[in-house]
């Protein structure tokens, strides 16, 4: 099967400052794929390249076959992907409800819309309950559900997931990573950055480590796991 | 001539009014819509004293320029944390108070204003003819263009401009940035008051109109037509905006009432046009007049090359050759570690921002000639740590010592006086000096610096300025970057100005340096580059602290390190030790 997404030799700066350099990754169809790093690795910087919100300095990516490097982020969001961010996830001042509308990227098919409302709720029962809520009102382990519920809304088959676990409790990560799992066992490729390397083993298939901007290891779950420990990656 | 004077005149006086705003404005970053106002203050006072008291206007517009120096640097103390569009609004404020307060007092004239000033008089010659002030006004340019000159383009400008490009690293350098603020206004209040006591006595009135709003937006457009940081610029600005109206009604031939409204309408246009074409001005700053530089818009200045300085390039070399650090050093580390004295002392240290905790009873020590390292996950209130000891952030409770000597309470431009520098994440190198200039900004005791010893001693000045600059190449050449003094740091690439910044940093001779991420966004050999150099520093006995995410950094160079959790210090010891610790390895990573 082809790589859903492959990203080769991307070199980016923001301005002056060159932040990665000569990455080379790729994420399977329904793979779930951890990239681990240190703060200013460069992970988000990676991850906002692929999007199109950035446009690398030099290298490609391709999404199912395709050359979208330099693509705006509205046409990949169009062609699938969705992207996650580490803060600001959710629209605070929006209830669930229409966060999750507003994660349907404009569609107003009320036959797909109804669908996907239901697939997000099957996933986090507590967004049906909670349906009318304020987002901003909610604990930071219920935004983190509506961040990817609305991201699912999108029907996306790439999820570019920016550190879920930050400041959550351990048995919330576990929920969260749970659901990531089952969205990838019904296809989803997944790109999830995290530090927490072992909540992201967990439901990780491979892993990339990040160091000052370069890929320095690309490893097996099996390979990751039975590392003495993670100190010198990072 | 008397035509032609009275527009060389009215260059002149709005000179100094341009210039003084410039002053504030390109160089001290503060903006000022209220400064035609502040020339009121002259004016009416100049012409008050005249008329009444039968003062000659010269003198009288020393006394309205204090007493608008004095209100300027009043004002100035309310405008010290307002952002940009804040301070508009308040120097809007002051400028309707001012004129308002004007026209309420009757002796003033009301809103008539005061008509008919006696004629002012210099040496027992009365100045009837407007060609009879052409000497007097440039002499006075002149003078006010020198002490500009000397204010913007020496060490004490030097301060401006970290000011105005980043007050908070301008602070950490040892900076009064609150005593810069409030002189700068106060001084360039004082020349608008002498060029509006001067502008009164040309007209021989002072009426509301003549210090209105409109004039004040007028000199705001000569500073900005100009160029802002370049005092050159405000002259041309000043002859650009007062010669429209002449030159539009010789050209196109308009009568003068619709010359004036034209005029409105070609300034708006000129405006729009320059800052599409020449957002930096007429004269840029940094250039000069006689030779500006190349039209074009934006940046002028091209990007050096991303090479890493040669000899840093050799020493980065010998360290992968020689490989990390064994155990052995590191145990001999350590026990050195515990043996040297304690410089700086941090006991029971919290803070708490509402509910959220950022720093809880922390208490550590860093010693003299080690590095210590703060090491924790994401959020664990590490750079919170370097905020607390520098004194940007007030602690709620607990005691910062260095040497014996209590910190908690001062400023942070005092922490740095007393002997500890931090540097920054996002580096911070101010964009528009040169990375010498930087450099020098670090620099302690600057004669240059002090008002007095800048105009009361200018032969001291200039040799303490030539040794601040030997002294800053000293440390330029210790980073690797003398090659690139003279470049702008703004133009620079991230890691040449990481090395600028951290040339800076020591450059204030402090004991204790806080490196705040020294090795982020910059790529391995620059890595390198960087360490080695901060190991030099230990070698110099320097007592440095640092924070970062790098842990292959921090496993180099540190000789002690603390781990943070939540605004906790949970655990210390060598990084060694600390890694083979489980529990922590479940704090940093989530695993069993």
């Amino acid at each position: 099967m082809p790589d859903r997404l492959s990203v080769s030799s991307l070199s980016c700066s923001y301005g002056r400052k060159n932040v990665v350099f000569e990455v080379d990754l790729h994420v399977r169809p329904g793979e779930v794929v951890a990239l681990f790093g240190h703060n200013g690795a460069g992970k988000t910087t990676v991850i906002k390249n692929i999007l199109g919100a950035y446009t690398p300095s030099s290298g490609t990516v391709t999404y199912d076959g395709e050359d979208i490097t330099g693509a705006s982020p509205r046409s990949n969001v169009q062609r699938g992907m969705a992207l996650i961010p580490s803060e600001r996830f959710v629209f605070g001042d929006l209830t669930v409800h229409d966060n999750l509308l507003l994660g349907a990227a404009g569609s107003t098919d009320g036959e797909y819309l109804d669908r996907k409302l239901a697939e997000v709720h099957d996933l986090f029962p507590i967004l049906k309950e909670r349906a009318k809520q304020l987002a901003g009102t909610m604990s930071g382990g219920q935004q983190r559900m509506v961040s990817l519920g609305l991201a699912m809304m999108s029907s996306p088959r790439l999820l570019l997931l920016d550190e879920p676990s930050l400041g959550l409790a351990p048995a919330i990560v576990e929920q969260i990573f749970g659901a990531v799992h089952d969205l990838a066992a019904d296809g989803l490729s997944v790109l999830l950055l995290e530090q927490n390397v072992g909540q992201a083993l967990k439901i990780a298939d491979r892993s990339y480590v990040m160091r000052s901007g370069r890929v320095i290891l690309e490893e097996t779950t099996e390979q990751m796991l039975a590392r003495e420990s993670y100190w010198d990656l990072f | 001539m008397e035509v032609a004077a009275n527009y060389i005149d009215q260059i002149l006086i709005f000179s100094i009014f341009a210039l003084s705003l410039n002053l504030l404005l390109g160089y001290a970053g503060q903006v000022s819509v209220a400064h035609a106002s502040f020339g009121a203050i002259g004016g009416y006072g100049a012409g008050y004293l005249s008329i009444t008291h039968g003062w000659n206007l010269f003198l009288g517009a020393i006394v309205g320029a204090v007493v608008a120096g004095i209100i300027g640097a009043i004002v100035a103390l309310p405008a010290l944390r307002l952002s940009v569009e804040y301070l508009i609004l308040l120097t809007l404020g002051v400028s309707s108070v001012l004129l308002g307060l004007f026209t309420t007092f009757p002796q003033l004239g009301g809103t008539y204003g005061l008509i008919g000033i006696p004629p002012a008089s210099l040496f027992g010659y009365d100045l009837l003819k407007t060609s009879d002030w052409l000497i007097p006004l440039a002499v006075i340019l002149v003078v006010i263009y020198g002490i500009c000159h000397r204010l913007g383009e020496t060490a004490y400008g030097r301060v401006l401009k970290g000011i105005r490009d980043d007050p908070e690293a301008t602070q950490s350098l040892g900076k009064n940035v609150v005593w810069f603020k409030v002189a700068i206004f106060g001084i360039t209040c004082a020349m608008a008051g002498l060029a509006g006591a001067l502008l009164a006595g040309f007209n021989s009135l002072a009426t509301p109109s003549q210090f209105s709003f409109d004039v004040s937006l007028s000199i705001f457009a000569m500073v900005i037509f100009g160029g802002t940081g370049n005092l050159a610029g405000s002259i041309l600005g000043a002859a650009t905006v007062i010669l429209t109206k002449p030159l539009l009604e010789w050209a196109v031939s308009l009568a003068p009432e619709i010359a004036s409204l034209w005029r409105l309408t070609l300034y708006g246009l000129l405006l729009v046009v320059l800052m599409r074409l020449r957002p930096q001005g007429l004269v840029p700053e940094g250039a000069r007049l006689l030779q500006p530089a190349t039209w074009r818009a934006g940046s002028t200045t091209e990007q050096p090359s991303e090479a890493l300085p040669q000899h840093l390039a050799e020493e980065a070399q010998d360290w992968k050759t020689s490989a990390g650090s064994s155990g052995a050093i590191v145990a001999a580390r350590e026990a050195d570690w515990i043996d040297q004295p304690v410089v700086l002392e941090v006991n029971g240290l919290s803070k708490a921002f509402g509910s959220i905790v950022a720093a809880e009873d922390l208490s550590m020590v860093l010693r003299k000639g080690t590095i210590t390292a703060l090491v924790g996950p994401n959020g664990a209130g590490k750079t919170t740590v370097f905020n607390l000891l520098t004194g940007f952030i007030k602690p709620d409770s607990g005691s910062v010592k260095l040497n014996g000597v209590e910190l908690i309470g001062t400023t942070p431009n005092r922490v740095a006086n007393a002997g500890m520098v931090r540097s920054w994440q996002d580096v911070r190198v101010i964009p528009r000096l040169s990375s010498v200039q930087n450099v020098m900004l670090g620099v302690q005791e600057q004669d240059g610096e002090r008002l007095a010893g800048l105009f009361g001693n200018p032969g001291a000045v200039r040799q303490r300025e030539r040794e601040v600059h030997d002294e800053a190449m000293e440390w330029l050449r210790f980073v690797g970057m003398d090659a690139f003094a003279r470049e702008s740091a703004g133009a620079l690439s991230f890691g040449q100005s990481k090395l600028v910044a951290l040339a800076r940093v020591l450059a204030t001779n402090a004991d204790v340096l806080l490196l705040d991420e020294p090795a982020s966004g910059i790529d391995r050999q620059w890595v390198d580059a960087m360490l080695g150099l901060i190991e030099k520093v230990r070698e110099q006995g320097r007592t440095v602290c640092i924070v970062e995410h790098n842990l292959m950094v921090v496993d180099r160079l540190a000789d002690h390190t603390y781990f943070m959790e939540l605004g906790r210090i949970t655990d210390q010891g060598t990084f060694t030790e600390l890694t083979s610790s489980p529990r922590l390895a479940k704090a940093y990573f989530g695993t069993a």
